[in-house]
């Protein structure tokens, strides 16, 4: 992929990860339920047939966080298309380094023209995400940015902390397990794709309340 | 060996009962309105809610129809990330929300004129409501505004049990989608549209597609806990609707309630070309032999003909099935029969016709 095209991709991809968020009532949107939904999307697209953005980031201890991501985020704020509120970095200890801790919110009249069109563009995709984060946001704020730490891929012992889980990049897309197990429930029966969207985040969402 | 995609990571040793997993609706519907979604995930919300022993009866409560723009604009509301599951009060509150019921809600004080003004202050009266009235022992009710409770005249009402999708609730279902929006043409949106030229008589080549997919949304909006399916391919051919109930229950107990054969009766095609009498009586006799077919191959409790007249003389469902009758009930196939207007005038002639005809 050309080198420019891709913090345009990232900067499209957070436009209509907040809108899917805001439709869920998930507004204003924490930092860490933003990354958190962004590595979902990548892990459950192939459930809908599409494409992850990206299929790999390096497992952290305190969950997915993608710096590409987080820039993009910082662009859009720059430029007047998202509001951030309650700015700050913080440490986080397991892992050494700060994180920005904040919260988002779509400056609407600035951006509405242009999900309108990716809505039109890509209605698969915009679907897929809006179910995602309908789906995503039965999870209590305190597990928001959390929860990913049980998904099946991230949550994966054979890969170690600070070590890249790959579900497609290098490695075969077999390797999904998150989509692997979302495929996995009613196997007698014809799901709706959003269906598994639903069954797995509830699932998760019980792993991450029982451990 | 094994195949590689069964591997499910961190979650191989809850395979079992993720395949296990009972089904809850959530997500099935992504191809209907979202109104329709809407009221369906809110009425599954409050049965399950009132399932449940601590479940309160004392106050009213709102749910409405919302997008996202409408929580960046209001202040003061809380998210409830366990409403769409049962396990949150709802009573004594407006709760906004989106077509799966998750969202944001706020208390109002007060009795139900309060809740009506807290919905105009936060300028959601216009948008599509449910009004939950809580009453002990199954009587609660859900009254649907699906323009806000602006238009109160607009309102349907739903109680809050589960019902089996019997016949005669099915047919009861189709009843209340004919009135509203089948019976005439009449402020139905154009895409929605029965007819090429109404006042030839001339129906339009999508009449029947579009007359399954209104009876699909009503059937989905009253029974909640089953799926609505619609062109089941199979060996025996493609059904128009089935009515399966597979929700709230285990993957194997899943239970085929009905399934419905649709017929569209025309006499006149979209570009005016004419079907002959005997080419009708041929296609409603094809229909219970479907419905027959389907229902038995595929292990469905109830087989129904539903079909929809668009002729020009309403002759009645007497007269339409006289000649298969017999043979309907034999093959235990349900005969459902609805009169569909050309215009508010025809229907006005027509009832006014029968009224002199009958003194």
């Amino acid at each position: 992929m050309e080198p420019e095209i891709v913090p345009r991709q990232q900067a499209v991809r957070v436009l209509v990860i907040l809108d899917a968020l805001a439709q869920a009532g998930v507004v204003p949107t924490p930092a860490r339920a933003l990354h958190e939904l962004a590595y979902l999307a990548n892990v459950l697209s192939p459930v809908f047939n599409l494409a992850p953005l990206d299929a790999k980031l390096l497992k952290r201890p305190s969950g997915p966080y993608y710096p590409e991501l987080q820039q993009a985020i910082d662009h859009l704020v720059g430029r007047g298309l998202v509001d951030a509120h309650n700015v700050e970095y913080r440490l986080v200890k397991e892992e050494k380094r700060y994180r920005v801790v904040a919260s988002y919110r779509l400056r609407r009249a600035m951006v509405q023209a242009a999900l309108a069109r990716h809505g039109q563009v890509f209605p698969e995709e915009a679907l897929f995400l809006r179910e995602l984060a309908a789906a995503y946001s039965v999870l209590s704020d305190a597990q928001l940015g959390c929860a990913a730490l049980e998904d099946a891929r991230y949550a994966d012992k054979a890969v170690d902390q600070n070590d890249v889980i790959d579900f497609g990049e290098y490695e075969s897309p077999t390797k999904n397990f998150s989509r692997n197990a979302a495929m996995a429930f009613a196997p007698s029966k014809q799901l709706e794709p959003a269906e598994r969207l639903y069954l797995y985040l509830d699932h998760l969402g019980r792993r991450v309340a029982h451990g | 060996m094994a195949d590689p995609s069964d591997n499910a990571g961190a979650w191989q040793n809850e395979l079992p009962a993720i395949k296990n997993t009972w089904l809850t609706g959530k997500g099935s519907d992504t191809d209907l309105p979202e109104a329709a979604r809407f009221l369906r995930a809110v009425r599954l919300l409050v049965l399950e809610r009132e399932r449940l022993p601590e479940c309160e009866f004392d106050r009213t409560a709102a749910m409405v129809l919302v997008s996202g723009p409408f929580y960046e604009n209001t202040q003061g509301l809380t998210r409830c990330p366990f409403l769409n599951t049962g396990k949150d009060r709802l009573t004594g509150q407006v709760h906004y929300l989106g077509v799966s019921a998750s969202g944001q809600s706020r208390d109002y004080s007060g009795g139900d004129g309060d809740l009506i003004d807290a919905l105009v202050a936060d300028q959601a009266d216009a948008l599509p409501t449910v009004i939950y009235k809580p009453k002990k022992e199954g009587y609660s009710s859900l009254s649907w505004y699906p323009t806000g409770t602006r238009n109160l005249d607009n309102v349907h009402v739903f109680p809050v049990v589960f019902e089996e999708p019997t016949p005669e609730l099915i047919k009861r279902a189709i009843d209340g989608v004919y009135q509203g929006e089948l019976k005439t043409p009449d402020g139905v949106p154009s895409e929605a549209w029965l007819w090429e030229k109404a006042s030839m008589g001339w129906a339009s080549n999508k009449a029947e597609a579009r007359v399954q997919r209104a009876v699909r949304i009503g059937l989905h909006a009253r029974f909640p806990n089953c799926r609505i399916k619609a062109e089941q391919p199979e060996k025996d051919g493609r059904t128009d609707l089935e009515v399966v109930g597979d929700f709230g229950v285990s993957p194997d107990a899943t239970t085929n309630f009905a399934v419905l054969e649709m017929k569209v009766l025309r006499e006149k095609g979209y570009t005016g070309n004419t079907y002959a009498p005997n080419t009708i009586a041929a296609h409603i006799k094809e229909g219970v032999n479907q419905a027959y077919t389907y229902g038995t191959d595929r292990k469905f409790r109830d087989r129904m003909l539903c079909c929809f007249d668009m002729r020009a003389v309403n002759v009645g469902p007497e007269s339409v099935y006289s000649a298969v009758k017999s043979e309907a009930e034999t093959l235990g196939v349900h005969l459902c029969f609805w009169y569909l207007y050309r215009s508010s005038k025809h229907y006005r002639e027509c009832m006014a016709a029968t009224a002199l005809k009958t003194g």
